[in-house]
Formats: structure tokens, sequence, C-alpha cells
């Protein structure tokens, strides 16, 4: 998150300072070249004003027509190559007055020709027309080693009779282009630098709420209930995230508390009436004849069951509870009690209660649970099947699973009531007259979830429902 | 053996009273803690030997009311309640109760664990005149001295067989006490009593012989065995 975010912000930065310092550098170069241009410019105009009106030296024939030559014209001209040569040697520009038919006036160093080619021979031509040059290329720090020239037109009675040509090595030009970038550079460096303290301090501003945030979830999920988020920095969302936070795990912990009570109090409303009902049993067991004592003792047994169903429903509800471990059952044998404990309800209704299955099948399953699951499924299915018909209770061992199916011979369900069955309170819409809180089946689902199994449903055959209570084998 | 049972659900009390009648035990029943604590007041009678305390009471909670006994005296308290969580049993043992029993309870056990706090109650009362562990006990003319091991009826020394001697011993703890088969295999055979047969009865018929007192050891139907502390009225 917070790479991301520097990232983010960083990479804006850059745009934004590449943005503009790219242009400003390109200003700066074209600036640059532009001082170089105008100063040789200037130089060129010097020149030609210093350029004798009529100076035909090289040809020093008089032309039919022409003024007459001005004394004192040899010796400015002479003066001129001088300068010319001087300037030379300072500023090691070279410098060339040459004549429209190409011819040298004066030339610096010797020998110079009229350049022929190129942007030169370009501007040459352009002083030629009377225009001064303009906008030489422009002279980049990684341009090879080029020139710069700059031509200017003489111009006597509105003709262009010669032309100063100057040309310029861009070095110097180059590197204080290069230096001015430099500068450009480091300016932005350094505005790159406070923008990466400003935005690790944003960023870690922004973060720091929700790294406590993280925290405290991490620590709630992990059943420290205590944990708050102290709703101090950061921006003001943060901080209303922060306050709200506080407010849901208040309420999750009244929520906690309240099922807590609920719980105590269910339990004590339940264990009253169950412990008096098995003083009861006990009393009515101390009255009964000789002979009964199988009876008594599976009465007793089935409140004990009754007694431990209690504790592990209300465990499974209480977090504080650890979830039943699943251990090795004979399932077989299992299957056989629960068959046993049901039978006088379905003789009492008329129903055939079958059996078919190996003599064991270890499952991974808790006991207590797998029972009361198989009790809701049986009860179920005896509540639904008509007199007369069978209840049948199949058990397969698969590879990796043991499967108890009970198949009843009831009005069976529709496909959308196939998709519900289970639900927590859902009864069909066409059994609403039927006994039963409609819990059974999806507290019997939860029991099987909570050891690892599953409880799947599907259609039987002519008619009737098929439950698949499904545990895994052990390895 | 009197019991004092503090409860306030009327069907679980009568219930309970019920079936502990049956088994012997004269039990006092207050409905809240206030009774409770009226009734442990000594008024002469035979003291309670144990009591039953349930912890939802209507007038003030069941651990004030087990404190408020510890304070008065050391009758050994059986805490039997709904509350079934950890934190309460701690709680509750920790006040001073002797025992932490939760509803619904087994019928057997609770008895078990009358008696064993009972027993635990006398041996830290060695002035108490029933039930001396090592005294000699005395019922309708039988003396049965514990540390020698021997029995005499009327004077006369009956030889018993060490099972038998126990099976005296046991019933003569608690006179009129109903124990029950699964206890008696328990504490004198130290086995359980599945499979045992008719061991239990052939015992008490020869005792019943030996002793020349036919009336002594009353079997109750369903439950156990007890001695007759009084001879029969006619």
């Amino acid at each position: 998150m917070r790479t991301r975010l520097l990232g983010i912000l960083l990479s804006l930065m850059t745009a934004v300072l590449a943005a503009l310092g790219v242009p400003l550098g390109a200003a700066m170069a074209a600036a640059e070249q532009s001082k170089v241009v105008v100063d040789r410019m200037d130089d060129a105009a010097r020149f030609a004003q210093s350029l004798p009106t009529q100076g035909r030296p090289t040809a020093g024939t008089a032309v039919k027509g022409d003024p007459t030559p001005v004394d004192g014209d040899g010796s400015r001209l002479h003066a001129l190559v001088g300068e010319v040569q001087r300037y030379h040697e300072l500023y090691g520009i070279r410098v060339g007055i040459f004549h429209r038919d190409g011819s040298a006036v004066a030339v610096a160093p010797e020998g110079w020709q009229v350049p022929t080619g190129g942007s030169a021979a370009q501007a040459f031509q352009e002083a030629m027309d009377g225009r001064r040059s303009q906008n030489p290329p422009q002279a980049w720090p990684w341009t090879p080693d080029r020139t710069l020239t700059v031509a200017a037109p003489v111009v006597r009675d509105g003709d262009v009779i010669a032309v100063v040509i100057t040309e310029s090595p861009t070095g110097p030009l180059r590197s204080r282009i290069l230096y001015r970038w430099l500068g450009i550079a480091a300016g932005e460096s350094l505005a790159m630098i406070a923008a990466v303290l400003l935005s690790m301090r944003l960023t870690g501003w922004v973060l720091r709420p929700v790294r406590t945030l993280d925290r405290a979830t991490h620590d709630i999920a992990t059943g420290r209930m205590n944990a708050r988020v102290a709703p101090s920095s950061g921006p003001p969302e943060l901080r209303r995230l922060a306050r709200s936070f506080n407010d849901m795990a208040d309420n999750v912990l009244i929520a906690l508390d309240q099922q807590r009570a609920f719980v105590a109090d269910a339990s004590h409303q339940l264990r009253n009436p169950l412990a008096a009902l098995l003083l009861r049993v006990e009393l009515l067991g101390l009255e009964l004849p000789e002979g009964h004592d199988a009876e008594l003792g599976a009465v007793r047994e089935e409140g004990v069951r009754l007694a431990r169903v209690l504790d592990d429903l209300l465990g499974l509800a209480t977090a504080e509870h650890a979830r039943p471990e699943p251990e090795r059952v004979d399932l077989a044998d299992l299957a056989m009690a629960r068959i046993d404990a049901w039978r006088p309800v379905a003789d009492q209704r008329g129903i055939r209660l079958g059996w078919d299955g190996p003599a064991t099948a270890i499952g991974l399953a808790d006991p207590i649970g797998f029972g009361s699951a198989l009790d809701a499924v049986l009860d179920n299915a005896l509540k639904f099947t008509p007199s007369g018909a069978t209840v049948r209770l199949d058990v397969q061992r698969g590879k990796r699973e043991v499967t108890l199916t009970v198949s009843d011979a009831g009005p069976g369900l529709t496909e959308e009531e196939l998709a519900r069955i289970g639900d927590r309170f859902w009864r069909s819409p066409r059994h609403q007259n039927v006994d039963g809180s409609g819990l059974g089946l999806s507290i019997a689902r939860t029991l099987l979830l909570a050891g690892g199994g599953s409880l799947d449903f599907a259609p039987v055959n002519p008619t009737g429902l098929a439950v698949h209570l499904t545990v895994p084998r052990p390895r | 053996m009197r019991l004092l049972l503090v409860e306030d659900d009327e069907r679980v009390a009568a219930a309970l009273v019920a079936v502990l009648g049956r088994h012997g035990f004269q039990v006092r029943h207050a409905r809240s803690g206030h009774e409770a604590l009226d009734a442990l007041v000594p008024d002469g009678s035979d003291p309670y030997r144990v009591v039953l305390l349930d912890l939802g009471l209507p007038d003030r909670d069941g651990f004030e009311v087990c404190s408020r006994i510890r304070a008065h005296s050391g009758v050994p308290v059986i805490m039997v309640t709904a509350r079934a969580d950890i934190r309460s049993r701690i709680h509750g043992l920790n006040l001073g109760a002797d025992d932490y029993v939760t509803k619904p309870y087994d019928m057997g056990e609770l008895l078990a664990r009358i008696h064993a706090v009972a027993r635990r109650g006398l041996a830290a009362e060695p002035a108490e005149p029933v039930g001396n562990q090592a005294g000699p006990l005395e019922a309708r003319g039988i003396l049965i001295d514990r540390e020698r091991r021997r029995v005499s009826v009327q004077g006369r020394d009956v030889p018993l067989t060490r099972k038998e001697f126990d099976l005296l011993a046991l019933l003569a703890q608690s006179p009129g006490v109903v124990y029950r088969r699964e206890q008696i295999f328990s504490e004198v055979w130290r086995s359980g009593w599945e499979g045992n047969g008719r061991t239990l009865e052939v015992h008490i018929g020869s005792l019943r012989t030996k002793l020349a007192l036919p009336g002594l050891v009353e079997a109750v139907r369903g439950v156990g065995y007890r001695l007759i502390p009084e001879q029969p009225a006619g």
C-alpha cells in the first residue's frame, strides 16, 4: 500500500517535473543560441558598416558607370582585413566578407571559401536575397561538433553588394547550454527530494490510522475483543472510520454478551424441567414392579442423552466452547442404536424401520453430534411417512467417507423445496401442520458440518426424500 | 440422615424430595436463601449433614448464601445448579462449596456425591456420635468394632467374612439411609455392579442369617439396602 501510494505520487511528480523541465531546458537552449546569433549579427553588421562603399579590391578595375573610388578606400579596406584577422584570432570565429560573385573581400582564416552546402550555404543565399539569416538549426549538447553560421547582407543604396558570414564553433555555446541544464536538473532534483519527503509524510499520515485499524481488526478476529482504535490522527474519513469501527466492535461485544446471556438463560430454563423430568422418571422407576429395569435404564439413558445434547447444542451456540472433536465412531453400531431408540415411535405409527449395511463402518464424527443429526433426520422421516410404509436406513462405506442414507416414503419435495430444505426455520408450506420447529434439519446440518461431514438431500422414486449424512473416514 | 435442600423450582424440589425420601433421607426444603439460613440455625434437633444448594434463588444469589453458610457452619454444601459454565464452578468451589453438580444430574451420581461429602464431613468432626470411621458403631444391640473388625450382637461375637463385615459397616454408617446397589459394589467390592449377578443378595442373606436379626437389613425395591436403626414397632 505504502509503496504503491508512494509510486503513484512520485510518478505524478516526475511527470510534472518533466513536463515543466523539458520545455524550460529547450527554451533555455534556444535563448542561449539566439544570444550568440544576435551577437554574431551585431558583429557582422559592424563589419558590413566598415566595408568601403566602393570596394572591389581584388578586381582592381573600375566598372563603367561606377562611382570613382574615393580616396582612402584602399586603406579602409586594409584596416578591415586586419580587423577581420584579429577578430578571428581573438574569438576563433571564422569571418568572411564576400562579394555577390563569391569572391572574398576579407577572409580569416586565409583561403576560406563560400560554403557550398548545408545550412551555411542557405544562410549565404538568404543574405544574398537581402534577408538576415534566421533560426539556424538549434545546437544541442549532444549534436556533433558543428558550426553556427550567421550571414548578414551588406546593403548599399538598397542593393546587396556583399555578404558577411561568420561561422562560430558551437563548443562554448553547447557547454553553456549544458551548464544551464545542469542548473535546471539540480533544481528539479531538489524539488523531487522535497516531493519524496512530503509524500512519505503524507502516506504515513494516511496509512497510520489504516495500520492501527488493521491491528485492531486482527486482534478482534483472533478473539481479543477489547481491542479498540484511538481515533487520533489521519484524514477525517479514516478518523470517522476508526470511530465507526469502535462502535462496531462495541456492538459485536454487546451482541456476544447478549448471546451468552441468552444461552445462560436458555440453559437454566431447560435444565430445571429436564432435572425434574429425570427425577420423576427415577421416582416412577422405584414404583415399577420387577422386570422393567431395561426399560427404566433406556429412559434414563435417553434423559442423559438429552442432557448431553442440550450441553452440546448450547456449546455449539457459545463461542466460548470449543467445537466437538471428531473421533473414531462405528457408525453402523450407532445407527443400530438409534434405530432401536426410534422403533417404538415407528411401531406406534405403523411404519416399518428397515436397515441395511455392513457390520462395522468406522467414520470420523462426534458421536453425540452425529447421533443428534441422525435423530433429527429419522424424526423428520417418520413424521412424513404414511402408516404402512417403510423408512430405510442404509450405511455405505465409500473410499473416503461413510454415508448414512435415510429414505422415507413421504410426499417428497419439489426441486425448489429441495434447495431450501435445511435452512433455519424453513418448513414446506404444504406441511405447516406437522409438529416441529423447522430447526431439526438445520441443527443436523450444523452438527455434521462441525464434525467435518455434510448433509445432502435427494428425491426418491416414486415418492419420498433421501437424506445423506456423510462423514469422513479416518486415514 | 438429614439434608437441607435449597431450591426455588417447586417441581424440581418436589421430585427431588420424593426421590431422596425414597432413599431414606429426611429432607427439609427451603425455597429461598433466607429460609435456608434460618433453617441452619441450630435448634437442638439433628444437624443437617449436607446442604444441596441451587444458585438461582429468588431473594439472593446462591453464591452469597454459600459464603454466609460458610461464615457460620462447616456443613458440607453441594451446589446443584443449572449453571454449567466453568467460571461458576470455580467460583462456587472457591466460595466454600464442597462439590458442584449441574442439572440435569444422574440420581446415582448425586447420591454418591452426597455420601462422599457427608463422609468427609464426619471425618472432619470426630466428636460426631454416629458413623465414626475408626470407632465402634452401635445400632440395635449390635456393636461394630471397626478397628478390630469384630461384630457382636447382645455381647455375643459373630464371625463374619470380610465382605460381610464391610457391607454391614457401610450400611451402619448412616442407619436409615438407603445405599444403592452400585454404591455398595463400589465401596465393598471396589468394582462396578454390572455382571455381579446375585452376589449382593447372597451376602445380604448370609448377613441376616448370621446376625439372626431378619429385619435389620431392609431391601428397598429398585434402589438398594438400608439398616433399620430402630426395632420395628410391635
